[in-house]
């Protein structure tokens, strides 16, 4: 009897544990540095899309889905688009395409990601923005020869409505297929950008593109970056030994003889007349000039760990 | 003026006798015998003057009769010209070519130190003499310190050739007592600042300033010598007089003498110079100027006592880059004088080094900021 209960126990409790796991897959939502990410349902293992502002029917999302859906397949990388639905400052806008990359993707580090964030408030002045993370780094982003997700954004951006006026699917649908063409350019024709690097936290190497097939590991970073550092080290040096050689120079040379102050002494000087008679007096005055503290300097953003993005407005 | 060479022979052993400044006293180098001056005076008093000195008249190359004359004098004399005289070591017979200003020197064969007594005499013959208060052995070490500190020196600077260059040199000094007056009329200048509210304040007071003083000079020394420097010379300043004694042509034995080719009329106006400078000094020392303006002096030297000394100084010189170099050292204080020239490929190096320190350090601070920031 007792034997028959355990039994029947342990079924449910296997029951339970797997409709709860279904449920919580099912349901669960993809949050990372306090954004979430609400799961469409529709997503796969590299590829997403949300609408935020159900601008769109159940049909044009599909169509949409499907179009990132084929990006992701063809690029290899994880492809996020996020047509937003309200307003949000730069810096969130940024904030949610960084999130969406590192928190909706779990093989991002493996693979490398794209978000996409298409600003459709339609009240404010439209921002969008992509971002890249770890290998896809290396074929959109960052290099002092540009910014290819600028590039992409500026190129969709001719597609897409000017802030604030009436959304159309269709002008939308055709800027994602921009978005995708360059993608898919950059990664199959164009390869990756040299110079470009992201740095990955975890094995704490810089992963650096040498040309635009290949990969260099290095716990240095690239040449360019150096290169500023370097001609910075230099110019620093030419002041410092500027001075070193003004003083060395200085030190060598001969040095002066002392007066005859040696050869006589106090008992010896004996002044018979000492008049010192004042003949002007002349106060010059000068306002004390009032320096204005300058405005608080805003910190210059650092790298972040490999992303990058391109913005337009 | 006399052709006669001196040189001064140990009373034991009538071998070369020398003056060692380490030891203070006469001393030979082959029976290492060693003589106060005392001792030798009374040495030379009991032997009537003449056993204890080899006092020997030469021919200099002009008193020898032309027909007489060798190729080889002839063209010596041709060489040297007027400047260079010729003497007859004693000691081995040699042929001693000096300068005319040469007082002592010795002797390039057998290393005989003589002394030209026709330079030390009459209206050449030095009042008062310091001797030499340390051996050349000294002066290498004072010099070779004093090089070291500089380290972009060039590289053969303290090689031993260039070392054995030092000579123990006694310098022709003239020194003057002066007793000097002094009348000056200048406008002096005082400035103080402040702050007050949002002003800052700068007052400027000028004042008629009259001066009238005595100053009395003791001991202001010119070399009597146009072979170094006059600032060389000035910078290994002050000898300490009261270590001088009285003109013993034997402290001279064993080092390089000069006799003085600039007259005391000819040092006059550098003695004056260096006195009425430092007097203006003194006029406005201690008053609180600033700055003195239109300053107009009349200078008078009321009473002037010449002492004709022989001082002592560790000599080289030092050829670089087709530069010839001086460098002097106080044979008594120990002062050290001269311009170490500074090695550009030396310098250039180091300019570098330190250049890719600066960098390479930069570098592995952002490096290492980044690695752990990271």
């Amino acid at each position: 009897m007792k034997k028959k209960a355990a039994r029947i126990l342990s079924v449910l409790v296997i029951l339970v544990t797997v409709a709860s796991a279904f449920c919580i897959s099912v349901s669960a939502d993809y949050t990372y540095d306090g954004y979430t990410f609400p799961d469409t349902g529709k997503i796969s293992q590299n590829a997403y899309y949300y609408d935020e502002s159900h601008t769109f029917s159940d049909e044009e999302v599909a169509k949409i889905n499907e179009l990132v859906q084929d990006t992701a397949d063809r690029t290899g990388f994880n492809v996020g688009v996020f047509t937003a639905g309200r307003s949000r400052s730069d810096n969130s806008v940024e904030e949610v395409a960084i999130a969406g990359c590192k928190g909706i993707f779990p093989n991002n580090r493996i693979k490398g990601s794209v978000f996409f964030y298409i600003d459709l408030d339609g009240y404010t002045e439209a921002y969008d923005y992509i971002y890249a993370d770890y290998d896809a780094v290396l074929y959109y982003t960052g290099s002092s020869f540009g910014n290819r997700c600028r590039r992409i954004t500026q190129a969709c951006q001719k597609s897409f409505p000017p802030g604030g006026s009436k959304v159309e699917f269709s002008d939308i649908y055709e800027g994602l297929q921009t978005f995708s063409r360059y993608l898919i350019d950059y990664k199959k024709e164009t390869g990756m950008e040299k110079g470009a690097y992201y740095y990955d936290s975890q094995e704490k190497m810089f992963h650096i593109a040498t040309s635009s097939k290949d990969v260099t590991i290095s716990f240095l970073k690239p040449y360019d970056h150096w290169k500023i550092v370097l001609i910075f080290g230099l110019v620093l040096s030419i002041i410092v030994c500027l001075f070193v050689a003004t003083g060395t120079v200085k030190k060598y040379k001969f040095k002066e003889t002392p007066g005859a102050s040696i050869y006589t002494s106090k008992n010896n000087i004996h002044i018979r007349t000492q008049t010192d008679t004042l003949i002007s007096t002349n106060v010059y005055k000068t306002r004390i000039s009032s320096s204005s503290g300058g405005g608080g300097g805003h910190g210059g953003g650092g790298h972040s760990s490999g992303g990058g993005g391109g913005s337009h407005r | 003026m006399s052709n006669e060479i001196k040189s001064y022979h140990c009373p034991n052993c009538m071998a070369d006798l020398k003056y060692s400044p380490d030891k203070q006293k006469f001393a030979c180098d082959f029976c290492l015998s060693e003589f106060t001056e005392e001792e030798l005076l009374k040495f030379w008093n009991r032997m009537g003057g003449a056993a204890d000195e080899e006092v020997t008249n030469t021919q200099t190359a002009a008193d020898i009769p032309e027909m007489d004359k060798s190729p080889e004098q002839r063209q010596a004399e041709d060489e040297f010209g007027e400047n260079a005289q010729l003497y007859l070591c004693p000691n081995c017979g040699a042929e001693i070519i000096c300068e005319e200003t040469t007082a002592s020197t010795t002797c390039y064969y057998c290393h005989n130190p003589v002394i030209l007594k026709g330079r030390v005499d009459g209206s050449y013959r030095p009042s008062r003499v310091i001797p030499f208060k340390f051996g050349r052995d000294r002066a290498v070490e004072i010099f070779t310190k004093w090089v070291k500190k500089k380290k972009l020196r060039p590289k053969d600077m303290l090689s031993v050739a260039q070392l054995s260059k030092l000579t123990g040199l006694y310098v022709p000094f003239w020194v003057a007592d002066a007793d000097t007056s002094t009348h000056i009329e200048a406008t002096g200048v005082k400035t103080r600042s402040w702050t007050s509210g949002e002003y800052n304040y700068r007052e400027v007071k000028r004042f008629s300033v009259v001066r009238d003083l005595d100053v009395d000079y003791y001991g202001v020394p010119a070399d009597g010598s146009q072979k170094i420097e006059d600032s060389l010379m000035e910078a290994i300043e002050p000898f300490d007089y009261k270590q001088a004694k009285e003109f013993n042509m034997a402290y001279l034995s064993g080092f390089m003498a000069d006799k003085y080719d600039v007259d005391k009329d000819a040092v006059l106006p550098r003695i004056k110079q260096r006195m009425f400078e430092n007097t203006a000094n003194e006029a406005f020392s201690g008053n609180g100027y600033s700055k003195i303006e239109s300053k107009k002096q009349w200078d008078r030297i009321n009473r002037l006592n010449w002492n004709y000394m022989l001082l002592p100084v560790w000599f080289m010189t030092y050829e670089y880059k087709g530069k010839i170099l001086e460098y002097v050292i106080n044979g008594q204080t120990e002062k050290i004088s001269g311009e170490v020239p500074l090695s550009k490929s030396k310098l250039s190096l180091f300019l570098l080094m330190l250049t890719a320190l600066i960098t390479g350090g930069l570098m592995l601070l952002i490096y290492l900021g980044e690695f752990f920031l990271s």
